[in-house]
């Protein structure tokens, strides 16, 4: 009888393995890296986790496979009985797991691991079809009044095979406000936006999703669009139930539009005759103005030259001035974007006579090259890639070497090198020659092999006879209009500037799992400024005509808890070089910066003084001390002015300090320019009757508007009541200096 | 078909009997007495010592032995309290309702039958009834009984371990749960030897063949080390137990000591006669994969997953040499026959030979290509070496098994032994015989007669399997 009931048993028994046994590329690997097992902080270290390596989220899965069945003599799997495989025991914690539960017994993702142990650990078939894309359902979603959405993950393979991942998928919500369950189930514990990054073996799809509230009595306020700029941003605020605030006052506008435009103050008569203008068609025509002011070009070129790394130490004193002169007429002469990057590409030559070569000089190898190109040209982060592929992008390993590889025939002649201290093998004083080497290339680390270049991204490596030069057609193909990086990440670039947020965030960090807040409005930009011909005045114009970018930055019911969808302007506190130049501007006062002459601004000042030059024909004297940094220098440097040694804009320190408070209460700088005896406000005494009148003229300068009635007569009974006109305007003015509205871009 | 259909037949049986793997204590009749080493030990063992061991122990608190379980940890609550389970941090712990707080950590609680346990004993006054408070608890828990081993083997276990009779007429495998003995010539099955944890890591026959000696373990559970009677299968001692597998073993030449080296990363020295350990040593930061005797069985070579070979005075436990070439986890190490020198190699995939003057090498020598350390390379992970003569095997991840002649100029390997799968995890060699086996991931044991590279003979060793 015993026997016959085994007989009849064995068939019931077996039924649940009846199941196909689970493929390991496609069902193991998953399972690995939805349990997270291969995260960095686990298993997929580079170092392991208790003597169990995998692969960074299951990059390698022929290695993985060995790490699971073999390694340690086949310690963690146990085919002849499965459940008593190390790799279930532990993380389901019925044996202790330091990782904590990861996989709970008799789950589906449990059970995929144990079938594929218990048949044996089958390796893949080296004909299984690979994957070739994810699809998630929806894309992008706004919820109203449900804060639970199912999501639906489609993987279609090389066989034309689709199959459902949903409970496979890893999902990394990228705020703490969305929760998704393991069967792909999001839920919003909070109003707001967040992107879910879907992830299935090698492929990632995000998911853009908001959650608003029902606002039933919400009435669309239907604001007038002046371009597409307004019609993209409406769309998306309207679909948010979300009304953009209202316009900006025209002291508001005339202060912003010079900050974001020239990175200067508007004067007070400038000011005041643009708010008594009474034509309709002024701010238009204020822009225009604007755009034709070289400070305009000065305003880029400190931009480009943080970004271009034109810092004296390498560049050195000469070819930074040369280097920033470039760029400044560059934009002066509106040379288009395109060409510009292309100049600078393809530069070569000699540093001082031909300034773009800096762009290769401050760039000293090949892998620095490359970085710096897909960081500043492409939008990209490729520095990942280096070690391992790209956890968050496309890029592999291959790429990356591959993409290095253009740049490694570049070189240098040294003509002269007077650097002051020669232990420094970073410094360099005197004229470079950049030339292109016959030869050289880049090896894969991994394997040793010579790379051949390959544009990023691009399907074929590079054509090119041996010796040929290869910068030549990576300007070419790196500026094209049919380059989406390249287009996207400079219009992103401008509208950050104007903006003071990216569409996409951070600006130099473009990838599929990042996704731009706006995209249609993103492609519209991006079409506009390759229709323009790479015009950044064109992109500028159209930017800062947009009714988006002339809203106030006062929030409404509706939009107060927006940050990133331009439903009101961003309030921002001045770049230090804009900071002392309005300081300057209101008070007045003169100050010494870096090699500059007296009286230029620090928005024009070409270098950060990273060292200082010796005078001409002076005898080499070692340890020499720098001359110490000015207070005006200290100044920059605190409110964050970036050293030049990264081609991030990240770089530029935009926060607020206690520091930077002492500073403007009471440093030095300030204190300097208040007291210098032949300043601006020893002339508003000497141009002005009455305490009225140099009070409505402080305001003016300093904020674009005049004072309120209350403001009016509270300072002018200082002044009345002090015996000391001079010591009552010093104070007035170190008053509004240190107020936000004079500190903050509204 | 008749072997298949007997293994349908007997399958779930073994199945089975495999339940008993898991070391659930037994429940207890309320009023008998609780027993500290048998009840509540295990409990610990199984779910807190993981995470409260000795090598990071989290919130201070250790429990891997009784005396460190008595003293208060970070939380200056003392985790017991004799007499009054109420007032012990352990007992409030392990029941807590809030799953943040409960342990252990991230894992469902204990089962309410463990939790009465613990309370009980410490209602009975916490007392301890093992052999030492200082002891880790795995060393005298109760002993598990281990599952039969398959009957007829389903598939194939892993060759992880080999051995030949001192006369070469046997050649013993590792099987899952026991240690199979085959006829050295014509393969034929002689014994079974069960009564073992699930995988067997080292066999070895004392000299004059009268016993066998057998380190195992359950992975991440527990290890031991046995001797048997090879002529009759009868266990003739329980040398201990272990927190983790037990990876290697061998006899002095004289058969009067045994050594022993695994996960718990120590280094035992035992007593043959008196069936006792004599030393215990601890010179790795971690596994310790393999040892060996020196020919005068006053040295011990090891091999640790710490990256060190390292050269130890057996009587004192004094680190004579750490030897700095290895980047890699170093596998397995072997004297060479005049006790001068020793040979050691492992994931590197290089085979190491350094003196046991302790004046060989400074780091900076290793890869000096001429005059360096290293004698010779291989394709795959080197899991273990044997020694022929002046010569080193060395069995690798590729399934070569590549002979090496330190004398030769060059460093070419003398010969390479072709036909074993890939994954050969075990190699031993008879030289009166002229026999060598290699053992694989896959259960095949690949014999080759030596300085003939083409297999002898291969054979799966697994009972009763059948190949579909």
């Amino acid at each position: 009888l015993a026997l016959f009931l085994l007989f009849i048993c064995r068939p019931i028994a077996s039924a649940a393995d009846v199941q196909p046994v689970p493929s390991f590329t496609a069902d193991v690997m998953a399972v690995l890296s939805k349990a997270g097992c291969n995260a960095g902080t686990c298993h997929g270290n580079q170092n392991g986790k208790g003597g169990f390596k995998l692969s960074l989220r299951g990059q390698e899965p022929a290695a993985d496979y060995l790490a699971l069945s073999r390694d340690q003599f086949g310690r963690r799997a146990n085919p002849l009985d499965p459940e008593q495989s190390l790799v279930l025991l532990k993380p389901s914690m019925r044996l202790a797991h330091e990782g904590g539960l990861r996989l709970k017994h008799g789950s589906l993702e449990y059970d995929i691991l144990r079938r594929w142990i218990a048949a044996g650990m089958p390796p893949e078939r080296s004909n299984t079809p690979r994957l070739e894309r994810i699809e998630v359902q929806p894309a992008q979603q706004v919820l109203v009044s449900d804060a639970e959405l199912p999501l639906t993950v489609t993987a279609y393979f090389t066989d034309g095979a689709q199959r459902d991942v949903t409970r496979l998928a890893v999902y990394e919500p990228s705020s703490t406000i969305v929760s998704v369950s393991p069967e792909g189930r999001i839920r919003f514990a909070d109003f707001g936006e967040a992107t879910v990054i879907v992830r299935y073996l090698n492929e990632q799809a995000p998911v853009r999703l908001a959650y608003v509230p029902a606002r039933a009595d919400f009435v669309w306020s239907d604001p007038p669009a002046v371009n597409y700029i307004d019609e993209h941003v409406f769309t998306k605020l309207r679909s948010l139930r979300m009304n953009p605030s209202y316009l900006a006052g025209d002291s508001e506008f005339i202060r912003r539009a010079y900050l974001d435009g020239l990175g200067v103050l508007p004067t007070a008569d400038e000011a005041r005759s643009f708010v008594a203008d009474q034509s309709s068609d002024k701010r238009a025509r204020l822009i225009d103005r604007l755009l034709e002011r070289p400070e305009f070009a000065e305003h880029w070129a400190l931009k480009w030259s943080d970004l271009l790394k034109n810092e004296e130490k390498v560049v050195d004193p000469t070819g930074v001035k040369l280097f920033h002169e470039w760029i400044r007429d560059s934009f002066a002469a509106n040379k288009p974007l395109d060409r510009f990057v292309r100049e600078l590409i393809a530069s070569r030559g000699s540093t001082y006579e031909n300034p773009p070569a800096n762009y290769y000089r401050a760039n000293r190898d090949a892998i620095t090259r490359a970085e710096a190109t897909a960081q500043l040209f492409l939008g990209v982060r490729l520095g990942c890639a280096k070690c391992h592929n790209h956890p968050f992008d496309r890029w592999t390993q291959e790429d990356y070497y591959r993409w290095a590889a253009l740049f490694a025939r570049v070189d240098y002649k040294i003509v002269t090198n007077n650097r002051p201290d020669d232990n420094d093998k970073h410094q360099f004083d005197g004229e470079q020659i950049v030339l292109m080497k016959e030869s050289g290339e880049v090896e894969d680390p991994r394997t040793g092999e010579q790379m051949e270049p390959r544009f990023l991204g691009a399907a074929e490596v590079l054509a090119a006879e041996n010796g040929e030069d290869r910068l030549l057609p990576l300007a070419a193909w790196l500026t094209s209009a049919d380059n989406e990086l390249f287009v996207r990440s400079q219009a992103n670039r401008i509208w950050y500037h104007l903006m003071g947020r990216g569409l996409v965030e951070p600006i130099d960090d473009f990838r599929a799992t990042n996704p731009a807040v706006n995209p249609e409005l993103l492609d519209a930009l991006s079409d506009d400024f390759i229709n323009s011909g790479f015009d950044v005045r064109h992109l500028v114009r159209a930017i800062m005509n947009s009714r988006t970018y002339q809203l106030s930055a006062e929030p409404n019911e509706t939009n107060r808890g927006d940050e990133i969808n331009f439903s009101r302007s961003i309030v921002k506190r001045l770049p230090a070089e804009e900071l002392l130049d309005a300081l300057s501007a209101v008070i007045g006062g003169t100050h010494k910066l870096y090699d500059s002459p007296e009286g230029t601004r620090a928005g024009q000042a070409w270098g950060v003084g990273a060292f200082q030059r010796r005078a001409m024909g002076e005898r080499r004297q070692r340890g020499q001390r720098r001359p110490m940094a000015s207070d005006a220098e200290k100044f920059l440097k605190l409110f964050g002015k970036p050293p030049r040694l990264l081609t991030c804009e990240c770089e530029r320190a935009t926060d607020a300090t206690l520091g930077q408070a002492f500073q403007l209460l009471s440093g030095p700088t300030i204190h300097r320019m208040l007291t210098e005896k032949d300043n601006e406000l020893a002339k508003l005494l000497a141009a002005n009757e009455s305490p009225a009148e140099m009070i409505d003229e402080l305001y003016w300068s300093a904020l674009a508007r005049a004072p309120t009635n209350d403001e009016r007569m509270a300072l002018v009974q200082h002044m009345e009541q002090s015996g000391d006109w001079r010591a009552a305007v010093e104070d007035i003015a170190w008053g509004v200096v240190n107020s936000k509205e004079f500190l903050l871009r509204r | 078909l008749n072997a298949a259909l007997l293994a349908v037949v007997l399958w779930p049986a073994w199945h089975g009997a495999l339940v008993a793997e898991d070391f659930e204590s037994k429940p207890v009749a309320a009023n008998s007495q609780t027993s500290f080493s048998r009840q509540v030990a295990p409990i610990l063992a199984r779910h807190c010592v993981a995470c409260h061991g000795p090598k990071k122990p989290e919130g201070d608190y250790q429990l891997h032995t009784f005396a460190r379980l008595m003293k208060t940890g970070a939380g200056e609550l003392p985790a017991i309290v004799p007499g009054k389970p109420d007032e012990s941090y352990l007992v409030e712990l392990i029941t807590s309702d809030d799953a943040d707080v409960r342990m252990p950590k991230e894992a469902e609680s204990l089962a309410a039958a463990d939790i009465e346990l613990v309370r009980r004993w410490i209602a009975d006054g916490a007392k301890f009834d093992g052999p030492d408070a200082a002891a880790a608890l795995e060393s005298y828990l109760p002993k598990p009984v281990h599952p039969q081993p398959p009957t007829t083997y389903p598939r194939p276990a892993p060759v992880t371990a080999l051995a030949f009779s001192s006369d070469g007429s046997v050649l013993a495998s590792s099987g899952y749960h026991e240690v199979l003995l085959w006829n050295a010539t014509d393969r034929s099955l002689v014994r079974r030897i069960g009564n073992l944890a699930q995988r067997t890591h080292a066999i070895a026959f004392n000299g004059d063949g009268s016993l066998l000696a057998v380190a195992a373990g359950t992975p991440g559970r527990m290890g031991e080390i046995k001797l048997f009677n090879p002529q009759t299968g009868e266990l003739v001692a329980d040398l201990g137990t272990f927190a983790d597998e037990v990876f290697d073993v061998e006899f002095t030449r004289d058969g009067a000591r045994l050594a022993a080296c695994g996960a718990d990363r120590t280094i035992r020295v035992y007593d043959v006669a008196e069936r006792r350990e004599v030393k215990s040593i601890e010179a790795h930061a971690d596994w310790v994969m393999a040892i060996a005797w020196s020919p005068d069985g006053t040295m011990l070579a090891s091999a640790g997953r710490d990256k060190a070979a390292k050269l130890i005075d057996a009587k004192s436990g004094t680190v004579l040499v750490t030897y700095p070439g290895h980047d890699e986890q170093v596998f397995d190490v072997v004297f060479s026959a005049n006790g001068n020198q020793v040979f050691s190699a492992g994931r590197g995939r290089e085979l190491h030979r350094w003196s046991t003057d302790g004046k060989s090498t400074s780091k900076s020598d290793v890869r000096k290509k001429e005059t360096g350390p290293i004698i010779g390379r291989t394709r795959g992970d080197i899991h273990r070496l044997v020694l022929h003569g002046k010569r080193v095997l060395a069995v690798s991840a590729d399934g070569k098994l590549t002979e090496f002649d330190p004398a030769r100029d060059g460093r070419e390997p003398a010969m390479v032994y072709e036909g074993a799968p890939p994954q050969a995890f075990a190699v031993a060699l008879h030289e009166k015989t002229r026999r060598i086996a290699v053992g694989a991931f896959d259960g095949r044991v690949t014999t080759y007669e030596i300085g003939d590279a083409a297999p002898w003979q291969v054979f799966i060793a697994a009972p009763g399997f059948v190949k579909h």
